[in-house]
């Protein structure tokens, strides 16, 4: 069965496909039709072009400041758990230190009211 | 293959009747340049043809077409690697966020030893610096603004 494909075009169109199909010339427009169908998908693949490439560089970017990102917050991990390893090791310390005080000064008391 | 052509405010009709090698040659076309028979069939019979004054040759066509892959290639290869960079570096703040938190009530204890032993003050600054840093760190997700 012959393939029938149906076309909605408007009023103004209508009119010039009329004119257009009545002398059969558009039987001969094939190399212009080739040409314009060449030169829209060159215009298509223009614009993706652009689009991709405006994209990528964002991207790209981004990609950047997130690999720097991570670079610093490994770097400053380990500086952190160094700084909590050295500062909890003197609070230790520190903490005997008071509590040798103290007891000193406990001792002192007991002694001076014992004398006293 | 016959096409009939609707349009005008009454819904005429006309029908056309393409010749088979005619209809082989836009389906071809249609094909070569990625266009529906319909788009093709529509310029074809409305005349809406483009003058090529750029001088385009179906080489140059061809080599943009390669480009842009080349482009898109290079485009998803990067967003493939973005994800997993980007559960890493937020694993590491968060790290860093808990470590921040630890640290921030480790240096309350140390002032107050030192202020009780009667030593002079440690310098914190630069790990304040961090702590503060880290501890503006969004959990949604965001890096935080600024140092």
């Amino acid at each position: 069965m012959e393939e029938k494909v149906e076309l909605q075009v408007s009023g103004e169109e209508f009119e010039r496909v009329k004119n257009r199909v009545k002398g059969k010339n558009y039987l001969l427009d094939l190399e212009r039709l080739e040409t314009t169908l060449l030169l829209l998908k060159y215009r298509h693949l223009l614009e993706r072009f652009n689009e991709v490439e405006t994209r990528l560089s964002e991207v790209q970017r981004h990609w950047e400041s997130l690999v720097e990102f991570e670079k610093k917050a490994k770097e400053d991990k380990t500086f952190l758990m160094e700084a909590r390893k050295t500062l909890n090791e003197e609070n230790i310390l520190l903490e005997r230190k008071v509590m040798g005080v103290e007891s000193d000064s406990q001792r002192r008391e007991t002694v001076e009211t014992t004398h006293g | 293959m016959k096409v009939i052509v609707k349009g005008g405010k009454r819904w005429k009709r006309l029908t056309v009747e393409i010749p088979p090698e005619v209809e082989g040659r836009l389906r071809k076309l249609a094909n070569d340049y990625g266009f529906t028979l319909v788009d093709v069939l529509k310029i074809l019979l409305k005349g809406d043809f483009l003058e090529n004054r750029e001088g385009i040759r179906r080489e140059d066509v061809d080599e943009l077409q390669r480009k842009v892959f080349s482009l898109e290639r290079e485009l998803y290869e990067l967003e493939g690697k973005w994800s997993p960079l980007k559960f890493k570096a937020y694993y590491l703040a968060l790290d860093n966020r808990n470590l921040s938190i630890q640290l921030a009530a480790i240096i309350a204890q140390n002032k107050r030893l030192r202020k009780k032993l009667g030593l002079p003050k440690r310098d914190y600054s630069e790990i304040e610096g961090k702590i503060h840093y880290y501890l503006s760190f969004d959990k949604s997700g965001g890096e935080p603004s600024s140092e």
